[in-house]
């Protein structure tokens, strides 16, 4: 790093003093911020597992320690270059103070950034903080918003109990219904809002066709990508404005730690980035080393949780305990071919009905290896029922509703070796109770 | 930031719209709706900026005083013509001190106007309809020079999208449509 130059090199003087109107003035929007200025410009053309190993990363200039250090600070030393960031504008670019930015959340960032193919890309302390700070980014007062039916639990409370309360109206709609997404929009729509794919249905959504709305009416898309990671999926590229990510899922994948992300355009982040400082949710550096660290098997694992989930899937369809299975992988759900068109990996969430909640409650305490908890994505396999847990401000009424059948078991397939999870789940259904 | 601008995200813009003419499109709109009398409510239209919506969820009443006929409840449309003219200059003029590096303490426009209501009542046929004339007086201080300050006075007053409208003249068209709004 340039000794000169506490933060991205590659922001210029800006002319602040010498022009004498706007068109005089030099910066142009650049991408990052990055540390080495190129934002692993190199690393873009390369495959995924390169990027996830390689971008952003950095080994330490002064000892030659491989890997990035952990700056554990909450401040750095200020000089004129700092002050003139403050002054001019772009303090995004200098390292000033933790929650304004930090390398550790910088190497993490362009990480995320390299996988996901944005321009610039910000971490958070939660998934909800990164959504909550790019929505109220994109809002203006009395704006419209149009959302799934079927968001995260988290995602809903935040709309149905905050952001109604700020007088922000909202229309939730079928993911599935283009032309219903399409018939809610008003003069005065200005974001829409969905998942990737559905918890616990795993509905894929049609990301390119909800982008063809928001193009059309000025508005703009959020895709939460959670449940299909970079790797499965890249909202951007297919007309998405902003993705944000629940980096405790898939992205960490160990369980380990709670961190979120949004990514997109410079420009839209640097209108979120405003929100991290307000609202506060900022990476810890430490959990920044741990996602970073963790990014670098991203591919490997994603590997692994798709090859487990196909042949979980495979086994659960041909169980005769099992009344439904619901996997993207399968030619018989409903957006089979969806999913073979914009999925390049399909997850390891799988959902699957026994006879009833009361069966799926005496199935869970049977089986050994898989982990009756709440949260998905980690190298182990977890299992949890939507009933009682992502679900449960529901009446059994509203979630037959939403598809939501009776005996629904959600399973987030880990990186075991699928044949020991296929011979405890096999044992589990087996011994089950006729309830 | 310095009074309250990023000279940044002056300077990114104004380059993006060079790259992409598309993105320094605004568009604008507003609703006027008869109350009573000479009183009105004002609500402003959801507004474009490039490609997309900025919504814009404000409004704000419009009156006569009692000597014009209304109720003198709220600023009437001169006025409201006075203050976009003299806002206008007022963005202009602290962007410009931001430009320029000039820290702005305190920054007033005084804008002033008079019309012969003779003209809107046509009691002479040669009494003019329109304003007599803008005059605007900008009270400054901060750490600039008194010539840095006319050459910002200048530069806001030339850069100004409504005082230019107002000394240049634009198009006005108007048509009718029989029934209530939508």
């Amino acid at each position: 790093m340039d000794d000169r130059t506490k933060g991205d090199p590659a922001a210029p003087r800006i002319g602040v003093g010498s022009a004498h109107w706007v068109n005089e003035l030099a910066r142009q929007r650049q991408l990052g911020p990055s540390r080495t200025g190129d934002f692993s410009a190199a690393l873009r053309g390369m495959h995924a597992a390169t990027r996830a190993v390689h971008a952003g990363s950095f080994d330490d200039p002064l000892t030659g320690a491989v890997g990035t250090p952990i700056y554990q600070t909450s401040t750095f030393i200020l000089g004129d270059d700092q002050y003139r960031a403050v002054e001019e504008g772009y303090p995004r670019d200098r390292f000033i103070y933790t929650r304004y930015g930090n390398p550790s959340q910088w190497a993490v960032q362009e990480k995320l950034a390299a996988l996901e193919g944005a321009e610039s890309a910000l971490v958070f302390s939660s998934g909800m903080a990164a959504i909550a700070a790019s929505v109220m980014g994109l809002l203006d007062k009395g704006a419209h918003i149009i959302a799934s039916d079927e968001l995260y639990g988290g995602t809903y409370g935040l709309f149905h109990q905050e952001l109604m309360a700020l007088g922000f109206p909202i229309t939730y709609v079928d993911p599935r219904d283009i032309e219903g997404v399409r018939a809610a929009v008003r003069p005065n729509t200005t974001l829409l809002y969905f998942e990737a794919m559905t918890n616990p249905l795993l509905k894929v959504v049609d990301i390119e066709a909800l982008a063809g709305i928001a193009r059309d009416c000025g508005a703009r898309l959020i895709i939460d990508a959670t449940f299909v990671s970079p790797l499965g999926c890249r909202p951007l590229e297919l007309g998405a404005d902003i993705v944000v990510h629940s980096c405790t899922k898939y992205l960490n994948g160990h369980s380990d730690l709670v961190a979120g992300a949004a990514l997109g355009t410079r420009k839209l982040l640097d209108a979120i980035w405003p929100r991290l400082l307000a609202y506060g949710g900022c990476l810890d550096p430490h959990a920044c080393f741990m996602l970073e660290r963790s990014l670098k098997t991203l591919t490997l694992r994603m590997r692994a949780h798709q090859e487990g989930a196909q042949q979980v899937a495979q086994f659960l369809s041909q169980h005769p305990r099992v009344r439904r299975t619901y996997y993207p992988g399968l030619p018989d759900h409903p957006d089979f071919s969806l999913a073979q068109r914009v999925l390049r990996n399909t997850g390891g969430m799988v959902t699957f009905n026994v006879a009833s909640d009361a069966q799926a409650l005496d199935l869970l305490p049977r089986l050994r290896l898989m982990r009756e908890a709440t949260s998905l994505g980690g190298v182990e396999t977890l299992v949890s029922l939507p009933f009682n847990t992502s679900h449960a401000a529901f009446t059994s009424t509203q979630r037959k509703r939403l598809g939501i059948e009776p005996g629904c078991v959600r399973l987030s397939v880990g990186i075991e070796h699928p044949d020991d999870l296929i011979a405890d789940l096999g044992a589990a259904l087996d011994a089950m109770a006729e309830i | 930031m310095r009074n309250g601008i990023t000279a940044a995200g002056l300077s990114e813009l104004a380059h993006e719209i060079g790259q992409d003419a598309r993105q320094g499109i605004a568009a604008y709109g507003v609703t006027v709706r008869w109350l009573s009398g000479t009183r009105a409510r004002v609500d402003t239209l959801p507004m474009t900026v490039g490609a997309h919506r900025v919504n814009r969820d404000f409004s704000w009443l419009i009156d006569e005083p009692r000597q014009l006929g209304g109720t003198n409840h709220a600023p009437n449309p001169q006025e409201y013509l006075l203050s976009g003219v003299g806002a206008c200059i007022m963005v202009g003029f602290a962007v410009g001190a931001t430009v320029m590096g000039i820290q702005l303490a305190s920054l007033e426009v005084e804008v002033r106007s008079r019309l012969d209501l003779a003209g809107f009542l046509a009691v002479r046929p040669d009494a003019p309809v329109a304003m007599s004339g803008i005059e605007y007086t900008i009270h400054v201080t901060g750490d600039g020079t008194a010539e840095q300050f006319e050459r910002l006075r200048q530069q806001a007053e030339s850069h100004s999208p409504n005082a230019m409208s107002m000394l240049k003249g634009v198009p006005l068209s108007g048509r009718l449509v029989m029934g209530a709004a939508q």
